[in-house]
């Protein structure tokens, strides 16, 4: 498979087919039902000059959005960020506490689908996906 | 009238303060303090001689913890001062009342020192880890100045204070009458101070007002005594309570309001709360500052805070209401208006939801608590010893990532029964506070949780548990490293290593040579039998048990560990 633009509208297709897929990451997120956002902070010194938003509703993956919705859950950051959790060199969790990811959001649910999350990223990490700007080189899959 | 030593002057004050204990290394200008604590034996008061001063200040610092009563360590001039250093330090920055007696060379010849051996300048020594420090440079006023320490080290923030004492004058002698040792009330506050009424008042309001109010309670709570009226307050109003991770057992890890410090359900509340009643708590590094992500965006939260320290209000978090008082008196003050104003609710939305949220938490290590791994894994440890010591124990825990990792499954159930130098992270105090706390409370069960770096800090203290016959059991989960510090060099400086390796130690031999009990644990179904056998052998105890080296570098929080500590650090 090619690879695919990072958070694209094509992107975020194959994210929601493998996200209905996997039945680890529906097993431990069952119950979660919610709304999130996705908000990627633009770095035009390294290339990333567009802000992108997605968004979808987890863990059935129903639909997905690519502008800005009212959501339970809000994550920003920096393209760099994202791209970080992406490639396993930060953990979300981490990122988080870090402060690097902003999460907005009732905290006590989120963290209590840690592991689901977990398991989505690493469903998210199964596409190949490509970066923009400087980040090209960390493309992967 | 009586005539008496210098020496003996400090020890009548001390028995009025009801001391029971002086822990210390002697030295010869000590010589007239600890005659006198020899000759007053039959008063009530001992001492108790450690094969280090360091040793001594951190006894000095349980005890305090655990009677709540300021310990009393001692040390010679130069050496036995400068020993003491670290237990004092520990003792400092988690606010922990302590009296520390120093030697000093005569005083027509120190201050400035000419050329004395042991010479020391021992006021400014002590000065950045104590409350207050003086020289007691006449015979008249040693009673006073004995007095003035007792109601510093207790009055406002508690800590440790400092007395150097000359040897001229603690050999001279002098006569005194009875009335010359007044009772305590006579000279310092018994109880601390109340709020402003009229802030108490605005506090009431503004808890009664909340959505999701939620209680934080510091080390401040379990020094004042404080935990009935925590609880009452806290389940009259069905609001859940955040220990800090000083305040643990300030009420039962397992009560249904109670979160753990740094468990996912104590963060989610944390976050999620709109008003904060802070107590007895300052929101240091280890409270995350006050600042998201362990606390709630600014400007989403109020936070009224309580502190018997009016320096400390307002330090950190900014607040709504700050309130000057001790943390028992305010709560009973904040509890009389909420009784006649709000009936008792349950428990509220917030307690449900983070409930929830540790338990998905917890599950995970409760899983490996019941690993059958060979290696042991450190949680089946934690867990094991958990299991098997009564409920009330004392539990003392010193070292790295083992301190981590017990801080998931160590659950602690009774207010000032837990014992680490959690602030200052001081390898080595375990062993000692150990002691003392056994010392404290004869009737209980005391145990350790230990790296083995951490215990080979103060394993000659073995001898002073056996010499004194006071059964501790000692258990070390030994990785053959300086396990923390390891993973952090694995994991910033490229994979390289450096002093963090160990030979291969038999812990539990070294516990044998000094009389006491020793065994050495390779399998997680010898855990409980060995421990079994260790308290039946009446005797100190060393279980010296062979963990996962590998599971035992990577506890699941020490990432978000390092960053705290290393926030603003530029790292590779
Ligand atoms: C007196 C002192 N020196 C150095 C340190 C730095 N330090 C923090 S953790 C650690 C390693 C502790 O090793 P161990 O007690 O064996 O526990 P482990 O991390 O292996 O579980 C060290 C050296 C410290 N906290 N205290």
């Amino acid at each position: 498979m090619a690879r695919l633009k990072f958070l694209s509208d094509l992107y975020m297709e194959e994210a929601t087919k493998r996200t209905r897929a996997n039945p680890e990451y529906q097993e431990a997120s069952e119950g979660f039902d919610d709304t999130l956002s996705f908000i990627v902070e633009p770095e035009p010194d390294k290339g990333v000059t567009e802000r992108i938003t997605v968004g979808t509703v987890l863990p059935q993956a129903s639909e997905y959005w690519l502008d800005d919705r009212p959501v339970t859950f809000t994550f920003i950051a920096p393209y760099s960020v994202y791209v970080d959790i992406m490639t396993g060199k930060l953990d979300a969790v981490r990122a988080i506490t870090k402060g690097s990811l902003k999460l907005k959001g009732p905290m006590p649910k989120i963290l209590r689908y840690v592991k689901g999350t977990n398991l989505w990223i690493d469903t998210l990490r199964t596409i190949p996906t490509e970066f923009e700007g400087d980040f090209a080189e960390r493309s992967f899959g | 009238m009586a005539r008496m030593t210098g020496g003996e002057v400090v020890v009548r004050c001390l028995l009025k303060e009801g001391v029971k204990y002086v822990f210390g290394v002697p030295g010869a200008q000590l010589l007239p303090l600890t005659d006198a604590i020899c000759k007053n034996r039959d008063r009530g008061i001992d001492f108790i001689h450690n094969r280090h001063e360091q040793a001594s200040a951190h006894m000095a610092d349980a005890w305090a913890r655990v009677t709540g009563q300021p310990g009393v360590c001692t040390g010679t001039v130069g050496p036995g001062a400068t020993d003491l250093v670290p237990g004092v330090a520990a003792a400092y920055v988690e606010s922990v009342p302590m009296i520390v007696l120093t030697a000093q060379t005569q005083s027509w010849r120190s201050y400035p020192s000419h050329g004395s051996t042991q010479e020391c300048d021992q006021l400014a020594l002590f000065s950045g880890i104590t409350k207050w420090n003086a020289s007691v440079n006449s015979w008249d006023r040693i009673g006073e100045l004995v007095r003035q320490a007792f109601r510093m080290a207790l009055s406002g923030r508690p800590g440790p204070v400092h007395l150097d004492l000359p040897a001229d004058i603690l050999f001279q002698t002098g006569e005194l009458e009875e009335d010359a040792f007044p009772e305590p009330y006579q000279y310092r506050a018994i109880e601390g101070p109340a709020g402003n009424p009229a802030l108490v008042e605005k506090a009431v309001e503004l808890l009664l007002s909340a959505r999701d109010p939620l209680i934080h309670a510091g080390g401040g709570v379990l020094r004042s005594g404080a935990w009935n009226e925590l609880r009452d307050l806290a389940e009259h109003l069905g609001t859940p309570v955040t220990p800090t991770v000083g305040a643990r057992g300030v009420l039962p890890d397992d009560h249904p309001l109670v979160f753990k410090p740094s468990g996912y359900g104590a963060i989610g509340a944390q976050c999620e709360a709109d008003v904060v009643l802070a107590i007895g708590t300052r929101f240091g590094e280890l409270d995350g500052w006050g600042n998201p992500p362990f606390w709630g965006e600014k400007g989403t939260q109020r936070f009224i805070q309580v502190d018997c320290a009016p320096e400390m209000i307002g330090v950190n978090a900014p607040l709504e209401i700050g309130i000057a008082g001790d943390a028992r008196t305010v709560l009973r003050q904040i509890m009389d208006l909420v009784k006649k104003t709000a009936p008792a609710r349950k428990a509220g939305r917030l307690a449900t939801e983070c409930r929830a949220t540790e338990q998905a938490w917890r599950s995970e290590f409760e899983d490996l608590g019941r690993s059958d791994t060979e290696p042991i894994h450190p949680l089946r440890l934690v867990k094991e010893a958990r299991d098997f010591f009564p409920r009330d124990s004392m539990i003392c825990v010193d070292g790295g990532n083992i301190a981590v990792w017990a801080t998931y499954l160590m659950d602690v159930y009774e207010p000032r029964t837990f014992l680490w130098a959690g602030d200052m992270g001081h390898l080595g105090a375990g062993l000692p506070y150990a002691l003392a706390a056994r010392l404290a409370c004869p009737e209980k069960q005391v145990f350790i949780i230990h790296g083995d770096g951490s215990f080979l800090f103060m394993n000659q203290e073995l001898e002073t548990a056996r010499r004194h016959g006071l059964q501790v059991i000692d258990i070390i989960a030994n990785d053959q490293a300086y396990g923390m510090i390891k993973q952090g060099q694995l994991a910033a400086c490229g994979g390289r290593v450096i002093g963090v390796d160990f030979y291969d130690t038999r812990c539990d031999k070294m516990a044998e040579s000094m009389g006491c009990y020793g065994e050495r644990i390779e399998k997680p179904g010898q855990i409980r039998p060995a421990l079994q056998r260790a308290v039946d052998s009446g005797l100190p105890a060393v279980l010296d048990v062979l963990v996962d080296k590998e599971a035992a570098l990577n506890p699941p929080d020490f990432a978000t560990i390092v960053d705290l500590w290393l926030q603003g650090c530029e790292l590779g």
